[in-house]
């Protein structure tokens, strides 16, 4: 299989669908995380889970890059836009995510000049439109998202701008997991593995999980027959006693990444001795900052920002969501007082995040059967 | 996306499926050219796809 049409296949799915049922061990409970939000959003769009007996539970991981940003760096943003002269950039989502000081639109609305861009290229252009004005990007995403920060201040540098800078938020997938992991209040019993991040970073980062924690994962691509292939491959590895990295969206992922990537992300970043993440906590070496030869760009040291930790709204629980502790439906605020409309926590705002998904696509709590 | 029209700088013109077309990097990418399928993100091409493989 190859094309979208045969990953849609709706016979297909019931085949595996039949398989996964015949792989379960019966009366046993499966937690499965995935780990991407894209990967959530394929689930409730398509109904993967539906064609899942009810022991089998996908439990929705931190990857989506929204959803991990702290109250305090949205306003640490938020203090940089109001900075006199300043012309904020940031991707779309990210302008409706709260702070402790409301969001970058409330900003905006106030006065503050910030503008949606689709690609850090796009505020660097807007940075040579304006050579009279600070132009600064507020930098967020992973591996998959961390390679066009440093690509474009690459550019930046190479052409001697010098009125460009980035607030960079960017994290890494790996230690996350491993905190996810080390975590004693939840028990997984294997993974679904980022499909995009692994274009770049590759399979091999991910021989932690099995090598140290016992446990399976299986890098999926993003339609719904992938990831049921992959639902079955992390049982069919349990039913057989196995745990390895397996690498079911080999058509878009070599298992050594993209090394062209790799080089950049090293020339560019530097990672911070530890980051703060939504309902993580501080993370060791899971953040990166702008390296010493690209200090000039880095808006934390051009501007003076708060710093300041910010506890999330007592009413969120994007935390225990983003771990997988609960499931969206569970939380108080869900679909009440939290909509897309009006967001309190991340994961209502971005569209990978878990609670946008089952809000979008109706889905609540609904009995399956078990086997 | 599909490259379009590919700039001395590395920087590429492509077009999506609803025929969208915004300035895509190349650097990631061996020898694009215009016609190739790229899987983007974020303004920067990660690998080049196979025509018609689901990405």
């Amino acid at each position: 299989m190859k094309y979208v049409d045969e990953y849609r296949d709706a016979e297909l799915g019931r085949v595996l669908s039949s398989e996964i049922v015949a792989t379960v061990e019966p009366g046993r409970h499966y937690k499965v995380m995935e780990v991407c939000g894209g990967h959530t959003h394929t689930i409730y769009k398509y109904g993967v889970d539906d064609l899942l007996p009810s022991n089998v539970e996908l439990v929705h991981g931190p990857g989506c890059p929204v959803c991990v940003i702290p109250m305090g760096r949205v306003d640490d943003g938020i203090a940089v836009a109001h900075e006199p002269g300043v012309i904020f950039t940031c991707f779309g989502d990210m302008m409706r995510v709260p702070g402790g000081n409301g969001t970058l639109l409330d900003a905006k609305a106030e006065g503050a000049d910030i503008r949606m861009v689709y690609s850090p290229l796009d505020a660097l252009r807007i940075a040579k439109q304006n050579p009279d004005r600070e132009v600064v990007f507020y930098a967020i995403g992973f591996e998959t998202t961390a390679p066009s920060t440093a690509l474009t201040l690459m550019r930046a540098k190479a052409e001697g701008i010098e009125n460009f800078f980035c607030f960079c938020n960017h994290v890494t997938i790996v230690p996350p997991l491993r905190a996810l992991l080390e975590s004693p209040d939840l028990r997984l019993d294997g993974f679904i593995g980022p499909g995009h991040v692994s274009t770049v970073v590759g399979a091999r980062p991910f021989e932690f999980i099995p090598a140290d924690y016992g446990k399976p994962i299986v890098i999926s691509g993003f339609e719904p027959l992938d990831l049921l292939q992959s639902v079955h491959g992390v049982l069919r590895q349990l039913a057989d006693g196995r745990c390895e990295v397996e690498n079911q969206y080999k058509r878009v992922v070599p298992y050594d990444g993209n090394p062209q990537a790799l080089r950049v992300l090293a020339e560019v970043f530097e990672l911070r001795p530890h980051f703060e993440w939504r309902g993580l906590g501080f993370i060791s070496h899971s953040g990166l900052r702008l390296a010493d030869a690209y200090a000039d760009f880095d808006a934390e040291l051009r501007y003076s920002v708060p710093g300041v930790r910010v506890a999330d709204p007592k009413a969120c629980q994007c935390g225990e969501v983003l771990k997988g502790v609960i499931k969206p439906w569970e939380c108080k605020v869900f679909g009440t007082a939290c909509t897309p409309e009006r967001p309190i926590g991340t994961c209502m705002v971005s569209s990978e995040g878990a609670c946008a998904a089952y809000y979008n696509y109706g889905r609540f709590v609904r009995e399956r059967e078990a086997v | 996306m599909r490259l379009l029209r590919l700039g001395e700088d590395g920087v590429a013109v492509c077009e999506d499926e609803a025929g969208v077309r915004t300035s895509v990097m190349t650097d990631l990418v061996e020898r694009p050219a215009p016609g190739d399928l790229l899987l983007v993100h974020a303004g920067v091409a990660l690998t080049r796809l196979e025509e018609g493989v689901a990405a």
